[in-house]
């Protein structure tokens, strides 16, 4: 699995492709840590907006989805908004699955 | 088709490598792989994190197969008793904010594949999940 990170002003996006798996989950997992708490790093603003591009996702897990649904909980608190945006067949599956689609997806 | 995997969560790569030929073999529907692929994420996941109560290496078999109309998914291990077809349903329903942030893998195994039975055989836990295939794939 790979994540690139993309960012303008207090809006990041992690662009997430290949298998969101147990392991997967653990690096997604960490690269939005990274930018909860790794402000100071690269002078990076507070994020106001995470987005979670699942586009290139091949597949997603319950650690995927635990991931998401935990730092969407952490950036309400913090008046922000983390969101997935454009979900794969495979990882709006998945979502829908959960219940938490029409809560994490970005509507257009 | 069997496998058998150690213990460590690397090892299911290797798991992956042989679902996919065998779907690919047995020409079964896309949709019927992804089931039998997220079931055991999920389930091998909790067997190698909760099973164990020692640090010993131990051996999952995972056997895969086409019966008439059925994909047929079992996996065999030898960790303590746990049945997951009496756990509790995970309620989808809540608001986010109220949701437990656990369930979810079994939930999901409930909800890709048509039939989870479970067996305790000499001393070990034997889950048996069935995905019904489309008229044309069977």
């Amino acid at each position: 699995m790979d994540i690139q990170k993309n960012i303008a002003g207090d809006s990041y996006e992690l662009l997430v492709s290949g298998r969101v798996d147990g392991e997967g989950a653990n690096r997604l997992d960490e690269g939005i840590l990274a930018i909860l708490f790794n402000k100071n790093k690269d002078n990076q603003q507070d994020p106001k907006k995470i987005y979670v591009n699942l586009s290139g996702a091949t597949f997603l897990c319950s650690a995927g989805v635990r991931a998401l649904m935990q730092h969407s909980r952490t950036m309400k608190t913090r008046q922000g908004e983390l969101l997935v945006t454009r979900p794969s067949l495979e990882a709006a599956e998945v979502l829908k699955m959960a219940g938490v689609y029409e809560h994490l997806v970005e509507k257009i | 088709m069997e496998i058998i995997l150690k213990n460590r969560p690397e090892e299911k790569r290797k798991l992956l490598a042989a679902l996919e030929s065998f779907v690919c073999a047995h020409q079964l529907p896309p949709a019927a792989g992804r089931a039998a692929d997220l079931a055991l994420e999920e389930h091998l996941t909790n067997v190698m994190e909760y099973a164990y109560d020692d640090r010993r290496e131990h051996e999952i078999r995972v056997r895969l197969d086409v019966n008439g109309a059925h994909l047929v998914v079992e996996v065999e291990d030898d960790g303590r008793a746990f049945d997951p077809t009496q756990a509790p349903e995970a309620d989808t329903s809540l608001p986010l904010d109220q949701r437990p942030i656990g369930g979810l893998g079994i939930h999901f195994i409930r909800r890709c594949m048509d039939e989870v039975r479970y067996q305790r055989q000499a001393n070990r836990n034997v889950l048996r999940m069935i995905k019904r295939l489309p008229a044309a794939a069977a």
